[in-house]
């Protein structure tokens, strides 16, 4: 993605002296920021047109199948078929174009449709409900194994072959290794089914209302906390290895000796030369993960039965739920989008030799 | 040039051996290296790449990273040049942070590569400046300002980054902010070879007029002889990872003892003066793993002679100027000798 191209190797850039640096900085800034919203509202666009295509370029009919299984749930209004052919097309919908618009005006006005496999309750309904679950538990475990595995790796590199390397290193290379169904399903066993320390599965206590109590919160911790720890422990490895590599390349940089050189603390050496360096590419990297939180969860919802988006794809792909699928995937697309840009923006703040135009 | 006092000794190395990886397979790249360096005066240290100058200068300033390993070998330093010595081989980490940019600044040949490219360059100096002196960020970001003033760099450049920088400043830049604490010593590698030789002499001149504002003293490492006559007081010539010729750098200039400078001074235009046929030094650096017997120099020199393939010649010790050369050993005994004929 964008997001790549900007590993690539300083320019050497001959600027004459007297040049207004801070103003000029700003608009290069500028422009640079602008032609990246266009990017990304241009992705955006393309993400909904392949949404909307898709299902009118599959083979068979996903409207008359959708409208099949609605009449075996129940009657089926006008209208309520009517929406049916304005997402997925079909027989006796019109001319392309109309349909095109049509579909925008229901994307604007959040209407996708009745979900089958909960019939009859709208798809934006299903969605909202799932999104808060996986958000929650999986970008708060993403963004917690992230932090450690970086951290970890920073110490790992500073100092390749010491000590702590030569155990960290090895040891993440192993459990990086180690398939994550094997590990959840050996947490699952040890804690919840051998000691009952954790429930063993959904996302909060059955007989627990839901909403804003502490009840309700603590029981959702309670759950939380058993995938999350799956998550954490498996994604760990992954950053640490990346962090520790790109920190045991950047210490041999001159500017790391040269901060030594100025009689710095080791400390700031680390964090404002060598670490403040060798993170830019994480960043992208954690993008990409965060970006998958919404899709990427399946697997641990599934060992976990925890009601978020991954249980509802599954799901939705079971009951064959068109409206379902289409809804989730227009929300996964979109929020892969605006963690990129927002990654994007994050590493144009931290890398100045990404402001200039090319 | 050649003072009448000498100046007191300010770092005093000796015997240095430093080597790349241990046991079998290590590569001694500098063996039992010994120099002084003088208050404020300009020591240019010369030699072909691979010769080992990068490599002695991380040593002295304890800035070598694995593989490299200092074997033996001392080095002091006498602040102010005073008779009490810290010895720096012997000194902890903490204790070196002290001595660092406060009284012990270096240069390296890459600017680019030098400065941080995610930091300003204000903040460069800044972080140098404040590990040292209890100041507010305001006044050491104006102490940056005035820093960069001195190398001729505009002082709106503060909050420049180094890919917005040229070439040429960047490399003052990096000067500059080797003066931020006023230190004692400045060593510099190689910190014109980067740079086109207009820059080059403009930052020659610079340090030339800095030094004699400042008084600081240089180790000044470059594979440019011609460039080292023009600045350096004295002129240490390496080959593989020994000093091969030490003296003033007029003498070394007009009078080379060793074949090996004789080919460097001819191998490189002179900044002023006629200009002489350019000639290169035959053969190529000679492999630390496998040197030859004898001489170093041995197999590429013009003037050999037959014992130089078993017997190493050694620097004479104590000496205006000398070379570690036979050559020069039968000179002076030709000189012995004549001297005993006229006395007869
Ligand atoms: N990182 C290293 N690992 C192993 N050997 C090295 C390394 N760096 C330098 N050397 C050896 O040390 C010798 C001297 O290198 P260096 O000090 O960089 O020379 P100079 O600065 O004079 O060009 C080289 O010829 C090489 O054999
Ligand atoms: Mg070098």
């Amino acid at each position: 993605m964008a997001a790549q191209s900007k590993t690539a190797e300083p320019r050497t850039v001959a600027a004459p002296d007297q040049t207004p640096v801070r103003k000029g900085l700003r608009a290069v800034t500028g422009s640079v920021l602008a032609k990246r919203i266009g990017f990304y509202l241009v992705a955006g666009w393309a993400a909904i047109t392949l949404n909307f295509l898709l299902p009118r370029l599959m083979p068979g009919d996903p409207a008359s199948a959708v409208l099949l299984k609605m009449s075996e749930l129940g009657p089926v209004s006008p209208q309520r078929e009517a929406v049916i052919h304005r997402l997925f097309g079909g027989a006796n919908s019109g001319p392309l174009w109309g349909q095109y618009v049509a579909y925008l005006g229901g994307l604007f006005r959040g209407d996708f449709g009745l979900s089958i496999a909960f019939y009859p309750t709208p798809v934006t309904e299903v969605v909202r409900s799932g999104f808060w679950w996986t958000v929650i538990l999986v970008g708060t475990a993403t963004v917690i194994s992230f932090g450690i595995g970086t951290t970890l790796g920073v110490i790992a590199g500073w100092r390749p072959g010491r000590r702590f390397d030569s155990v960290a290193s090895p040891l993440s290379i192993f459990i990086h290794s180690v398939p994550y169904f094997w590990i959840a399903l050996i947490f699952v066993f040890v804690f919840a089914f051998k000691f009952g320390w954790l429930p063993l599965a959904g996302g909060a206590g059955r007989d627990v209302v839901p909403g804003f109590t502490a009840e309700f919160i603590g029981s959702a911790v309670q759950h939380a906390i058993l995938p999350a720890a799956t998550i954490v422990v498996t994604s760990i490895s992954g950053w640490l290895i990346h962090m520790r590599n790109m920190m045991a390349s950047v210490v041999n940089e001159d500017y790391v000796l040269l901060a030594q050189a100025k009689g710095l603390a080791p400390a700031r050496v680390i964090s404002g030369y060598a670490a403040r360096n060798a993170i830019l590419p994480s960043i992208s990297g954690f993008a990409v993960s965060i970006g998958m939180v919404v899709g990427g969860s399946l697997l641990t919802e599934m060992v976990f039965n925890y009601p978020g988006l991954g249980s509802l794809l599954n799901q939705a792909i079971l009951n064959l739920d068109y409206p379902l699928m289409q809804g989730l995937f227009l929300v996964i697309s979109m929020t892969v989008l605006v963690i990129n840009f927002i990654a994007d923006s994050v590493y144009v703040l931290l890398d100045p030799r990404t402001r200039e135009v090319s | 040039m050649i003072k009448e006092t000498p100046s007191p000794v300010l770092l005093d190395v000796g015997e240095l051996t430093v080597e790349y990886g241990s046991g079998e397979d290590a590569v001694r790249a500098v063996d039992g290296v010994s120099f002084q360096l003088r208050r404020g005066e300009i020591l240019g240290v010369a030699g072909e790449s691979g010769s080992g100058k990068s490599t002695l200068m991380t040593a002295v300033t304890r800035l070598q990273r694995p593989p490299a390993r200092i074997a033996s070998g001392s080095v002091t330093y006498h602040p102010g040049g005073s008779g009490s010595g810290i010895d720096l081989l012997a000194s902890t980490p903490a204790e070196l942070r002290e001595l660092r940019w406060e009284s012990l600044a270096v240069v390296f040949q890459s600017a680019m590569a030098a400065l941080n490219p995610v930091m300003r360059l204000g903040a460069q100096f800044v972080d140098a400046i404040r590990a040292h002196r209890r100041v507010g960020r305001k006044e050491a970001w104006s102490r940056a300002e005035e820093l960069l003033d001195l190398v001729g760099i505009p002082t709106n450049r503060v909050r420049s980054y180094p890919h917005e920088l040229s070439g040429g400043m960047r490399q003052r830049a990096t000067i500059a902010l080797a003066l931020a604490c006023e230190p004692e010593i400045i060593v510099m590698d190689e910190p014109t070879t980067a740079v086109d030789v207009v820059m080059q002499r403009q930052i020659v001149h610079r340090l030339m007029r800095l030094r004699r504002q400042f008084g600081f003293a240089i180790v000044f490492v470059t594979h440019d002889l011609s460039l080292l006559v023009e600045l350096a007081d004295r002129i240490m010539v390496m080959y593989a990872g020994r000093i091969v010729e030490l003296g003033s750098a007029s003498a070394i200039y007009r009078d080379p003892r060793h074949p090996y400078s004789q080919g460097l001074r001819d191998s490189f235009p002179p900044l002023h003066g006629p200009l002489r046929e350019l000639r290169g030094i035959p053969g190529s650096p000679p492999d630390l793993r496998a040197l030859p017997t004898g001489c170093a120099f041995q197999p590429r020199c013009p003037k050999r002679l037959p014992e130089c393939a078993s017997t190493r010649p050694e620097l004479p010790l104590l000496v205006e100027h000398g070379a570690a050369c036979l050559l020069q050993r039968s000179a002076d005994q030709a000189t012995v000798d004549e001297s005993e004929a006229v006395s007869r």
